[in-house]
């Protein structure tokens, strides 16, 4: 069984090599493509995609906008964001918003298979600097009623370790857990990540917030 | 006898027991109650007056130069109207009620009953043959002769009730009435002329023959009308008469005619009329009667009393050579009993008897004076400051007189003593011209009491004052025996006081108290100067301020608008650049499987696709070291987190990145961040390349600088970071092949610090230290 993958992608070429590339890898295919968060939100449930490749900077609805969507619409679907710039804010907010992780643009199309595959797997790559910005919004009081959306002390372990720069494998062997574990605490991580926005777009939406 | 005494005329006085005063007049001693007790001693003061000390008390006497006939002399009313002078010499005068005679300073009233008595005599004139006629409105016009009364024109006879009895030179007797005028003639008095006036003028008060022969009718209400040879001509308040009503006519020796009115007196010279008023010296608007003495004085009666004014004075103001007359005033000091005299509408009210006195109708009897027994050079007041108070302190005089008002408080005879000019020793050191200094702020309120040495009629002595310095001009005239100024700036000030006594005689020069009121030093000009210039300074470093923070402003924006520039360009690039050269990557990666066949095509294109993304990287690096978002320690931190994995990527290195857990957004510059960066790149590439290290240690740290007072300051920060690897290290002697002068220089440019240290065979160690600059300007 091949790994379902659609794209997201303003860029035709993009867009559509990367749809080549993907078809033509075993394992996988591409079930999928959309120039828009639009055109997602309307073809994308009936695909029933299971990993969909999505540009951070889409025309009309930004890519963020459209993975808070999209997670509405397929609660099991992995977003991985497409950009350019790495540690830009806009990768983080996407993150919050539901991604699971993100990939610059230019890596390699076997960068790119083994992301989506690893995702697939229940991987949750993070990066120090996304790790310690989500640091930085957990130090924040929770907004609204997602005060069980607290991390545990295991999952605190793990993020405090990924912002000091440590790589998952790294973190896996100083625990001595598996790299399955730990990235089982990663995607909690990027859960409460989003609840807590989630709760905060909602306590903003209702006058609670700020 | 105790005392005698000789005063200035040559009276000599004398005190005989038993409290008798004497006095010797034209040889014979005369006796005078001066009331119970003995005279001690006695004096003469300036004014003339006599003062007497005896065991009760002081005794002022001066001489009255009035005489006034009322009924205690046995009037048959107080209420004077006319008087006239009949040819024999007796004075006749008409009253409210009847009308009386006085001949030698004696009554003498007629043996014959007075017809109508009842009535008015408003006015009396004598008769060629040493009679008198009297005008009763309502009644007619009565003739005296003798001791026998004859009414000679009954009211009937009259176009209207009589104001005014004139005899001509011709003889003729003028009445005006107030609905015309008439001449009768000889012992019966046939009328001989009636005035035919226009009927608004008809109501004449007063009549004058001039020597040329010109007839003269004052009128009320309607001026004046001169009548010769045929032709009126009408003066009033339009063409220069002081009032429309004319109550008074006089020709005086030279010819000019002066016209007493209800305001003011009109001098009519050569046909020119010249008003007299207050503002002119007159002491009163109203003048009853004009008559003039054999001095060249003219006398005015008025409401308030009877004033002397030198003729030569009223042409020399009309004449504009000086620009006040001076008036004496006689009043009841001078032996009045009521100051107001009688007449104005009806006439004559004052007359001039042949032995040169002058008569005078009044509210209380009729009055009489000797014009002569009036000196003409009277002596002045002297007029002394006796007190002088600054903020309740005293600066000058006695704390003792304070209270006391001279003159009008209760004589006790200390203070008469006092400032009697014979013991004047006290009073020199207020006249001193030594100025006074008053110390600073004690200029809030300043008072001053003066007095004046006048003692005949001490609540009639006037003053006037000012104070230079702070008055433009003498205040108004008062009786009040001090004045006070409040909130006096410092600076320099005389004050200057004169006194008017009882007869409108003006001391000619003022009492002075010069004083100096201290500035506080911020009332100096030094202080003024200071504060001018602390102002001057401070608007300018305010404006300094301005101009800084508008160039800040100014220069902020130049930042602001370079950077939306740079945010820009990085945008560019990425989304469209970036993502071109990514498609361009992709489709050669495509192409490359397709070509499958021909291996080598597909190697190089493949080759050509990793290419592509290499120059996406490098230009993201770029972008990154232009985008002022990425301005931050933070953004550095994950820069090189990126750079870490690459060269873990591409050479199976093991590397640990030891961040901070938590790196502050602190400010850092895109030069220093580029430099920090590329010298990063070259250490890694040093460890890839030569270490043979198998693993590396990247780490960041932020260091805080201790400054003097042991504060961090963000601002002080210090970025410290480490490249470490476990290689085998080199010589120092060969660090110049390894790129080590250039990561010194780059960190050098960016006043960093760059250290090196390296065993041979357990690894190196590359310290790249940089102080955070305050970015914020």
């Amino acid at each position: 069984m091949s790994i379902r993958v659609a794209i997201v992608e303003d860029d035709r070429t993009v867009r559509e090599n990367l749809g080549v590339l993907i078809n033509a890898a075993s394992g996988f295919c591409c079930v999928a493509s959309c120039a828009s968060a639009e055109e997602a939100w309307q073809h994308l449930p009936g695909r029933a995609p299971e990993v969909v490749l999505m540009d951070i900077h889409l025309p009309g609805q930004s890519g963020i906008a459209c993975v808070a969507r999209l997670r509405t619409l397929l609660p099991n679907v992995h977003v991985i964001m497409l950009t350019i710039e790495e540690d830009s804010e806009q990768v983080f907010e996407s993150l919050k918003a539901g991604a699971t992780g993100y990939l610059v643009k230019y890596a390699s199309p076997q960068e790119i298979l083994d992301a989506v595959a690893e995702v697939h797997s229940g991987g949750a790559p993070m990066s120090s600097h996304i790790a310690r910005k989500v640091v930085t919004a957990f130090r924040q009081p929770p907004a609204g009623d997602a005060l069980d959306q607290a991390l545990s002390p295991r999952e605190e372990t793990v993020l405090r370790m990924l912002a000091k720069g440590h790589r998952s494998k790294e973190i896996a062997e100083e625990l001595g857990l598996s790299l399955g574990t730990i990235n089982t605490y990663v995607r909690h991580i990027y859960d409460k990540l989003h609840v807590r926005s989630r709760a905060e777009a909602v306590a903003k939406f209702l006058g609670l917030g700020e | 006898v105790d005392a005698i005494f000789e005063d200035s005329t040559g009276t000599v006085w004398a005190n005989a027991e038993p409290g008798g005063l004497y006095h010797l007049d034209d040889g014979s001693w005369k006796f005078l109650d001066a009331g119970p007790g003995a005279s001690i001693c006695m004096t003469e003061d300036s004014e003339g007056s006599i003062w007497f000390g005896n065991d009760l008390g002081l005794v002022q006497l001066h001489r009255q130069p009035i005489r006034a006939y009322t009924s205690r002399d046995g009037l048959p009313d107080d209420d004077a109207i006319s008087v006239c002078e009949t040819t024999d010499g007796t004075i006749c005068v008409g009253l409210n009620h009847g009308s009386a005679r006085i001949r030698n300073g004696d009554l003498q009233q007629p043996k014959g009953a007075e017809p109508a008595t009842d009535y008015q005599t408003r006015c009396v004139c004598p008769t060629p043959d040493g009679g008198v006629w009297l005008a009763k409105p309502g009644y007619g016009v009565i003739e005296l002769y003798g001791d026998t009364f004859l009414t000679r024109i009954p009211q009937s006879a009259l176009p209207g009730l009589p104001n005014v009895l004139y005899p001509d030179r011709s003889g003729k007797l003028w009445v005006g009435t107030d609905n015309g005028a008439l001449a009768f003639e000889g012992k019966g008095l046939v009328l001989r002329h009636e005035i035919i006036l226009p009927e608004k003028m008809r109501d004449v008060r007063t009549f004058l023959q001039d020597r040329t022969g010109a007839f003269w009718f004052g009128t009320k209400n309607q001026g004046l009308v001169r009548l010769h040879d045929g032709i009126a001509t009408c003066f009033n308040q339009k063409n220069g008469l002081s009032h429309d009503n004319v109550w008074s006519l006089h020709e005086d020796a030279d010819g000019t005619i002066w016209a007493g009115t209800a305001n003011g007196l009109t001098r009519c010279r050569d046909g020119k009329l010249f008003p007299f008023w207050c503002r002119d010296g007159l002491l009163e608007s109203t003048i009853n009667c004009v008559l003039e003495d054999d001095f060249g004085y003219l006398w005015l009666s008025g409401m308030q009393g009877i004033y002397r004014v030198e003729r030569a004075q009223l042409n020399a103001v009309a004449e504009r050579r000086v620009h006040t007359v001076q008036c004496l005033a006689l009043g009841v000091a001078d032996g009045m009993e009521n100051p107001e005299s009688n007449g104005g509408e009806n006439q004559p009210a004052g007359w001039k008897g042949k032995d040169g006195r002058l008569w005078f109708p009044t509210k209380w009897g009729v009055v009489t004076f000797e014009p002569k027994s009036i000196p003409l050079h009277e002596t002045p007041p002297q007029v002394i400051v006796e007190q002088v108070k600054a903020d309740d302190e005293l600066v000058s005089g006695d704390a003792v007189l304070s209270d006391l008002v001279p003159g009008v408080g209760p004589p006790l005879p200390d203070t008469k003593a006092k400032e009697s000019p014979s013991t004047g020793s006290n009073t020199v050191r207020y006249v001193g011209n030594s100025t006074r200094q008053l110390s600073p702020g004690h200029g809030h309120f300043v008072e001053f009491k003066y007095t004046a040495n006048s003692f005949v009629d001490p609540e009639l002595v006037r003053f006037k004052y000012r104070l230079k310095g702070a008055d433009l001009d003498w205040r108004d005239e008062t009786h009040q025996r001090s004045a006070s100024y409040f909130n006096l700036r410092p600076g320099n000030y005389q004050f200057e006081v004169i006194a008017a006594n009882h007869h409108n005689v003006w001391s000619p020069v003022p009492a002075v108290f010069p004083f100096t009121l201290e500035p506080h030093f911020w009332q100096t000009g030094p202080f003024f100067l200071a504060c001018a210039a602390g102002l001057l300074v401070l608007v300018m470093a305010i404006q300094g301020y301005r101009l800084r923070w508008q160039h800040r402003v100014h220069k902020l924006e130049q930042q602001r608008v370079l950077a939306n520039e740079r945010t820009r360009i990085a945008r560019d690039l990425h989304d469209d650049l970036g993502t071109a050269l990514t498609g361009l990557a992709l489709e050669l990666d495509v192409v490359g499987r397709e070509a499958g066949a021909a291996r080598p095509v597909s190697d190089r294109l493949s080759v050509t696709a990793q290419r592509t993304r290499d120059l996406v990287e490098r230009m993201r690096e770029v972008v990154w070291t232009v985008n002022p978002s990425c301005d931050t320690v933070s953004s550095l931190a994950s820069f090189l987190e990126q750079q870490v994995s690459q060269f873990l990527r591409v050479d199976g290195l093991r590397a640990h990145l030891e961040f901070p857990e938590n790196i502050p957004d602190l400010p850092m510059g895109a030069e220093a961040r580029h430099q920090l960066a590329l010298s990063v790149r070259e250490a890694l590439t040093n460890v890839v390349r030569h270490s043979h290290a198998s693993q590396i240690w990247v780490s960041l740290e932020l260091m805080e600088h201790k400054h003097d007072h042991g504060k961090p300051a963000p601002s002080g920060s210090l970025l410290i970071v480490r490249i470490k690897d476990n290689g085998r290290g080199f010589l120092p002697a060969n660090q110049t092949g390894h790129g080590l002068d250039n990561m010194k220089a780059r960190m050098e440019r960016v006043h960093g610090r760059f250290d090196c240290a390296s065993i041979s065979g357990s690894g190196t160690t590359i310290t790249l230290s940089l102080p955070l600059a305050d970015l914020t300007i």
